[in-house]
């Protein structure tokens, strides 16, 4: 054992990180290349070895015999040899096949005859081939290009596609110097990097990929630099619809592109333009299970050359699907974490391509490009009347019971108070609560409820500083950029998702002008599950590396005399 | 046996002449221990260079041959049959000697017999200087190109039990009277374990209900008993509490240092190869590889190799591989005893603000039996990982752990404050534990409130009410029921006797069997060889007791080569070959060592048959060779039984 090293490396591939050790960057940098960052709750950080992870790593250039050395140096202990042969194994297989462009059609290379016997050998595969195989080559069908690496990826086996892509109809599009409102429009380095790790390969494999950037660092200006680069029609697809309209004002505002050339494709209007901007859930709404996707339409409508996919985590199946059959469209990623909640990393690192790029969160903030945050969990009791309903009630009714706290509003009200003038935002789960508190506090509501273009009006006010404190049902919990709210306030959630305070922890992550923290505040009702709720999410965020405090809120009449929380 | 039991044993006699071997009497004198100056390897190799080399021969057949496997001076001299030419009166002798010099040891069985074995422990110290290992470690080159054919993780074996202890500690192992185990006990034991039965199939392990118990669970248990972290108390195996405890002051490497000793002592030293193979290995230094072939090219037990390595590396303890068609380990620990532990940088282990504990692999056992009975064990891989949970706090309740003790016990292992968010989730999950509590308690029953106000005024008996319940019970101290009920006869009030539960209120008296003892065979294995059931032999044999009727012929028959008549030369030979003894021949002028085996009579004429020593100028020799020859009595001129002096064995 040496106890001058820094990391740990378990049989199974997991491997611990000392964050106090004087070669945690150096070893942290390694890690980012060959592992998935799985948590960093305190002084030791979580990463796992996976076949995706190393095949990215072999992607961006690396070979095992490095890697193995430089994880040796290291390691405390010798390296298991488990590990050993899983990276030597997964790293090489990137390269082992490759598609082509050959004038008889798409070509799938074998590194070696081995390799193409085992291909061969399996049926399905080789349902796709025309014609024999050849020692080390095949001809397949340009249908099955997207089908093939993902079939080929699930069976551990990345292909590295060289075939290229269609430049798709040109479109003029710059970015402006100065935006609509004036200001200077500039990439950071690290857009400006991203960019260029996604596109400067023009003849290997690049030109598609996975751009990983932490939340609140500013993914959409990847998004927008790389349409700007690429001069193309460009399909652009997100989470919901706040997030489209969020992505039309960028590109408007900061693009030379007209609001004639840019379409939002939803529920609520389907233009098709030559930049156009879409929902997951538009395109796979269907009216009944045995109909096909009627807007993955969408897709062949026009002749994209770029496709965007925000928040590429959340890519549902039929746009997986879809997208295996539009592999000659260059394709871009967006995301902070390629961790899937379905396990699929494989298919997106088939289909959508490796990860490109990717920025620690801790060097972002260190570089101020996120702000740092500060998470609090403040403990408020129920009154008697509340608490004896609580317990009355079936365990079905009682979160959101706990939820409803009436006593939070008085916490909102102190908090609000303490933070007068910041831009904050309060977040809710449920609608009643939220209408009562917009109701008591005298304060503006943004629910699903309310049509788009209010939201709008709304979300525009708050950045424009003329309101300071927004009410918001979940509908802002994924891609709306409020960039100078400090504050949120969560007055209630959903049961457990970690991922949901992790999204709305992400709304106020953006930097400050004013240069200062982000704060957030989670309500939870003292002595019910909602306790134990939050604490399943409070640790997602530790994990996170978010630190995480709980206060206790004193009784109703204590707060009144001191006029703040006890913190 | 090992060799601290087998020089307690020594009888006075027999240690007095030990003391007496040059090499020894040296070193005792210089205020060392015996038992001490006999498991030195550097006394063991200055006995060697000193001792003749008819002692060495002998030594070393009983290192390659039996290993500490008990043997007869008749099965030994047999076993050296046709590959040496040393002679039974020479390897008899031999034997006394190494007795003499506390190498050999020996037992009486009851029905005189004795039996000889090498301490169990001694072997890798004869076998080092007997059968050394001589095999280069792979060069970094070769190192690099070393393959690892796909094999499950395991952990040290030290670890390995200690899951298999917790799980009985939670759920003892029982059987019943006619002998049938839980078999939901028996899998909670073998579900804490990774090795499986295949794995240690190589052991041949025989033990009571094995129709009903897998090996490795037999294991656990042997092992358990052995270290006294288990007990036996009538048809139940439990954790014992003393045992227990002074097993968790170990680290894993020591324990496995422990453990490594045990397994070659109980089990592989049942097997001369396996022990042979065991002390092989554990010659060679760790994280060095070598090739198996290599070990075995002197050992000469491949095979035994093979299996011991296999079962080295269930245990963790072992790494193979492939390096050039070559099958290649290396051992991952020494079991040698560092002189200095290692020293840990940090805490015990690290707490994480998500309640996770990581559990270096150095982190000593104590702490890790406290974890798994306050946390869930998620991982156990090289860094074992728990977390704390609501459940674990409710167990580590009911294990009589309270908030204070396990934010004590956190904060001493990881040497600093528990992160705020553990400390609140502890607080909250602790907060409801305990707050009612089922209890059994001794009821005063009264026959009426007047009654029970009687008692309450009487001062003595007063003080031993605890609590009044309604108006006619009161809760006492069970401790005081004697004096209560002498009391309340004084009082007039006889109080009913009923019949009480005499299994609740007896306290448990320990099984005979459960004493703890220094028992060689206290396991569950069965072991083949149990020599502490023998008596120590009491006496090394004199001349006589080895040559049986020396003092009943000429003494000129073994002291000087003399001219006799044929006849008197037959009866000098048959005895030659009743005591396997050469004789000096004299033929043709010249004297040569002759090893007579059998008479043989033709009409008459009698030949004897047998084989010359060696031939060349180092032809006495022993172990040169032979040449199988009939000798005549003609042949002879003059003649003798060459035994080593009584004087020789006396004071060499």
């Amino acid at each position: 054992m040496d106890t001058a090293r820094p990391l740990w490396v378990q049989s199974d591939g997991t491997l611990l990180l000392d964050e106090r050790h004087p070669e945690y960057e150096e070893a942290r940098e390694l890690l980012r290349v060959i592992s998935e960052l799985q948590k960093r709750p305190g002084v030791l950080h979580t990463y796992k070895l996976t076949p995706v992870a190393l095949w990215n790593a072999a992607a961006s250039g690396w070979s095992s015999k490095p890697v193995l050395e430089r994880l040796a140096a290291l390691s405390r202990y010798p390296l298991p040899h488990s590990v050993e042969e899983e990276i030597r194994t997964q790293m090489s297989r990137y390269g082992q096949i490759r598609l082509v462009s050959s004038d008889v059609g798409l070509q799938l290379i074998a590194k070696s005859p081995e390799v193409m016997d085992m291909i061969g050998g399996l049926e399905e595969i080789a349902s796709v081939f025309i014609g024999k195989p050849s020692r080390t080559s095949v001809i397949i069908q340009d249908a099955s290009r997207g089908w093939i690496k993902r079939e080929l990826a699930a069976r551990g086996y990345p292909v590295k596609d060289e075939a290229g892509f269609h430049a798709g109809d040109a479109l003029e599009v710059s970015l402006r110097s100065k935006s609509i409102l004036g200001k200077p429009v500039a990439l950071r380095d690290y857009q400006n990097e991203a960019v260029e790790a996604l596109l400067g390969e023009a003849d290997g494999d690049g030109g598609s990929g996975v751009v990983v950037l932490p939340c609140g660092s500013g993914k959409t200006w990847v998004g927008i630099a790389a349409i700007a680069r690429l001069k193309c029609e460009t399909l652009i697809l997100t989470p919901n619809g706040v997030s489209v309209s969020q992505w039309i004002t960028e590109l408007i505002n900061h693009t030379s592109l007209t609001a004639a050339e840019v379409g939002e494709y939803t529920g609520q209007a389907k233009n098709v333009k030559p930049v156009t901007v879409a929902t997951y859930q538009m395109l796979t709404h269907r009216r009944s299970k045995r109909e096909e996707y009627p807007h993955l339409q969408l897709f062949e409508n026009r002749d994209w050359g770029l496709i965007i996919y925000d928040e590429v985590h959340l890519l549902p199946a039929p746009v997986f699907r879809i997208t295996a059959d539009i592999q000659a469209t260059r394709r871009l990623g967006l995301t902070a974490t390629l961790v899937r909640e379905d396990g699929r990393e494989e298919d997106a690192f088939a289909l959508i391509g490796p990860k490109r790029y990717e920025i620690p969160w801790k060097t972002m903030e260190s570089r101020g490009w996120i702000a740092q945050a500060k998470c609090t969990e403040v403990r408020v009791p129920l009154d008697t009347r509340t608490s004896l309903n609580y317990f009355a009630a079936p365990k079905r009714n009682r979160h959101r019971i706990a939820g409803e706290n009436p006593c939070k509003t008085e916490v909102v009200k102190a908090l609000l108070s303490r933070h007068d003038g910041t831009p904050t935002l309060v977040i809710g789960q449920y609608l009643d609560q939220l209408h009562e508190l917009a109701r008591e506090l005298s304060l503006p509501l943004i629910t699903g409820e309310m049509p788009h273009k209010s939201r709008k009006v709304l979300f525009d006010r708050f950045n424009q500083g003329e309101i300071s404190v927004l009410l918001v049902s979940k509908v802002a919990n994924f891609a709306v950029d409020l960039p100078d709210a400090s504050v949120a306030i969560q007055v209630s959630g959903s049961y457990g998702s970690r991922q949901e305070e992790a999204q709305r922890l992400g709304r106020i992550l953006r930097p400050k002008k004013s240069g200062g923290g982000a704060i957030f505040y989670s309500l939870v009702s003292e002595g019910t599950d909602e306790v134990e709720f939050a604490r399943n999410r409070g640790r997602f965020l530790l994990e996170q590396g978010y630190p995480y405090s709980v206060d206790q809120w004193a009784s109703s009449d204590q707060s009144m005399i001191t006029g703040k929380v006890i913190l | 046996m090992n060799l601290r039991m087998s020089v307690a044993r020594l009888p006075d006699s027999i240690r007095e002449l030990i003391l007496t071997e040059r090499t020894i009497k040296m070193r005792y004198e210089r205020g060392e221990i015996l038992e001490n100056i006999l498991a030195s390897g550097e006394w063991a190799q200055e006995w060697k260079m000193r001792a003749d080399s008819s002692c060495v021969a002998v030594l070393n057949g009983i290192v390659a041959r039996f290993a500490a496997e008990p043997f007869e001076l008749d099965s030994l001299i047999k076993s050296f049959g046709e590959t040496s030419s040393l002679t039974g009166a020479e390897i008899r002798i031999a034997v006394a000697r190494l007795r003499r010099s506390g190498i050999v040891f020996a037992v009486r069985k009851a029905w005189g017999d004795r039996l000889f074995y090498l301490p169990v422990d001694c072997v890798p110290v004869w076998q080092r200087l007997m059968l050394p290992v001589e095999s280069t470690p792979l060069a970094e080159e070769e190192m690099k190109e070393i393959v690892f054919p796909p094999k499950p993780f395991r952990l040290p074996l030290s670890l390995e039990l200690l899951s298999a202890w917790q799980a009985v500690s939670l759920q003892p192992i029982e059987w019943t009277t006619k002998g049938a185990l839980n078999k939901v006990s028996v899998n909670k034991m073998t579900g804490a374990m990774r090795i499986n039965e295949e794995e240690i199939a190589v052991l041949s392990l025989s033990y009571p209900h094995k129709d009903q118990l897998p090996a490795h669970a037999a294991l656990a248990l042997d092992l358990g008993l052995y270290a006294k972290v288990l007990c036996k108390e009538g048809n139940v195996i439990r954790v014992s509490d003393q045992g227990l405890s002074e097993w968790l002051i170990f680290s894993p490497e020591e324990a496995d240092s422990q453990l490594h000793s045990w397994v070659v002592e109980r089990y592989g030293a049942a097997n001369p190869a396996h022990h042979l193979a065991a002390a092989a290995i554990d010659s060679l230094n760790e994280m060095e590889w070598h090739q198996v072939e290599a070990i075995g090219s002197r050992i000469g037990h491949q095979g035994a190799i093979c299996d011991w390595l296999g079962l080295m590396e269930s245990f963790g303890w072992v790494e193979r591989g492939i390096c050039r068609e070559n099958a290649v380990f290396r051992k991952k620990v020494s079991h040698r005893r560092r002189e200095n532990p290692i020293a840990q940088g940090d805490g015990a282990f690290f707490v994480q603000p998500d309640g996770e504990i990581f559990v270096p692999p150095e982190t000593e056992l104590r702490a890790r039996w406290v974890l798994a009975e306050i946390a869930e064990k998620v991982t156990e891989d090289s860094v074992f990982v728990y977390r704390l949970t609501r459940n674990a706090c409710s167990k580590a309740m009911n294990a009589g752990y309270a908030l204070k003790s396990v934010q004590a016990f956190l904060e001493e292992g990881s040497s600093l404050p528990l992160p705020d968010p553990v400390l609140r989730s502890l607080q909250d999950w602790f907060l409801p534990l305990g707050k009612a509590a089922f209890s059994e308690v001794m009821l005063l029953r009264t026959s009426s409130p007047e009654l029970a106000s009687i008692l309450k005024q009487d001062p003595n008996t007063a003080e031993k009410l605890i609590e009044q319940l309604g108006d006619r019970d009161f809760i006492v101290d069970a401790a005081s029921y004697p004096f209560l009920r002498l009391r309340l006869q004084k009082l007039g009030y006889p109080p009913l006797e009923s019949k009480r539960d005499a299994t609740a209120m007896k306290k448990e008296e320990p099984d005979a069997n459960s004493q703890e003892n220094m028992q060689e065979d206290q396991g569950w294995v069965y072991r083949r060889h149990v020599l502490s059931v023998f008596e120590p032999d009491r006496a090394v044999p004199s001349m006589d007791e080895l040559f049986p009727g020396l003092s009943s012929i000429p003494a000129s028959w073994v002291s000087k080569p003399r001219t006799y008549h044929a006849s008197t030369s037959k009866q000098l030979l048959q005895r030659a070959i009743e005591w396997q003894a050469s004789v000096r021949l004299e033929s043709d002028g010249s004297s040569r060592t002759f090893i007579p085996e059998e008479l043989k009579d033709d009409s008459g004429e009698w030949s004897v048959v047998g084989h010359w020593r060696g031939l060349s100028a180092r032809d006495d020799e022993p172990g040169i060779g032979k040449k199988m020859a009939v000798v005549h009595p003609e042949e002879i001129t003059k003649l003798m039984i060459w035994l080593p002096l009584l004087e020789e064995l006396e004071t060499n």
